[in-house]
């Protein structure tokens, strides 16, 4: 039996039980899937990934209200 | 026959014109070249919020260059060497970025009623457009060829089942949804795309809400587009 080390950007490896490694992906042309990491508050559960694409965007949102427009004067 | 030594030109406004005079008086009515290539903008689109729809329209320019060229070279090319790799990751990158700038997009209408003024079809085919680039970039996961594309078709295939339509778009069916992700879908969002960035030129950037009086089209009544409508005009 062997465990597996869940790496990232998608590299992963078993070590057996002698700590030798006896497959690796890292020079594989197919990319390892792993479990990903999941935020959880209550019920509500969220993918990292998912998580960070959303706030950046209404990061982004905010600072276009907020920013001004370079080059350019205000006017009504 | 032709009306060459007649001397006379069609007559723009008559009805004998053929159906392609008809078309190019319709087409210039609604949308005339000082309208589709303007030169100059209201003073209320210098503002961050207005930038990410042609933001979305540059990412989807690269989603399509990068996948006419991976689909060229083929999954021997972009699964194994260094710069197919870069070019299938960049297309992957290219599509959130897509999906950003179009939710921002999205966004930044909504909460300025962009469907004001006579552009409710504008509205709603920015909402088509948005639904299509799902199912495009759904059938873009399935074609990943790897464990977690398997999943999600597995997945997947099961709800459409459920809906009744698993017979004609299925998911576990690499070279259908190969036609669906390269050929149809794309067709479909590039088409969709600018038929509403025509309907933007047609009836120009929406308003801010506070600068709805500087707006030609929310200073009609709602008799007057009618009566606009009721005359051949269709957009």
């Amino acid at each position: 039996m062997g465990r597996q080390i869940a790496g990232t950007s998608g590299t992963s490896a078993f070590i057996g039980m002698r700590g030798k490694r006896v497959f690796s992906t890292e020079t594989s042309p197919f990319t390892a899937i792993d479990g990903g990491t999941y935020l959880g508050w209550g019920n509500f559960l969220i993918q990292l990934g998912n998580f960070i694409v959303i706030v950046v965007m209404l990061v982004i949102f905010g600072l276009a209200l907020a920013l001004p427009f370079p080059g350019t004067k205000r006017s009504k | 026959m032709t009306s060459r030594g007649s001397g006379r030109e069609p007559q723009e406004s008559g009805a004998g014109l053929s159906w392609t005079g008809r078309s190019r008086r319709w087409l210039l009515k609604r949308l005339p070249p000082e309208k589709l290539l303007p030169e100059g903008q209201p003073s209320y689109v210098a503002s961050w919020i207005y930038v990410f729809g042609i933001g979305a329209i540059a990412s989807l320019i690269y989603v399509i260059a990068s996948g006419i060229l991976l689909s060229l070279n083929g999954p021997a090319w972009y699964h194994v060497s260094g710069l197919g790799r870069f070019v299938n990751s960049s297309h992957l990158w290219s599509v959130e970025l897509f999906f950003m700038t179009m939710v921002v997009h999205l966004w930044g209408k909504y909460w300025m009623a962009a469907w004001r003024g006579g552009r409710v079809l504008t509205w709603v085919t920015g909402v088509i457009s948005f639904a299509v680039s799902i199912v495009a970039a759904f059938t873009g996961y399935l074609l990943q060829t790897n464990f977690d594309s398997q999943w999600i078709a597995f997945q997947a295939k099961d709800a459409l089942n459920a809906v009744g339509i698993g017979a004609w778009f299925n998911v576990v069916n690499l070279g259908q949804i190969f036609m669906w992700h390269i050929v149809l879908l794309p067709l479909a969002v590039g088409a969709i795309a600018a038929f509403h960035v025509l309907l933007v030129r047609v009836h120009g950037v929406v308003p801010p809400l506070e600068a709805a009086e500087s707006d030609a089209q929310l200073q009609l009544t709602d008799r007057e587009r009618s009566d606009t409508k009721s005359q051949g005009g269709g957009l």
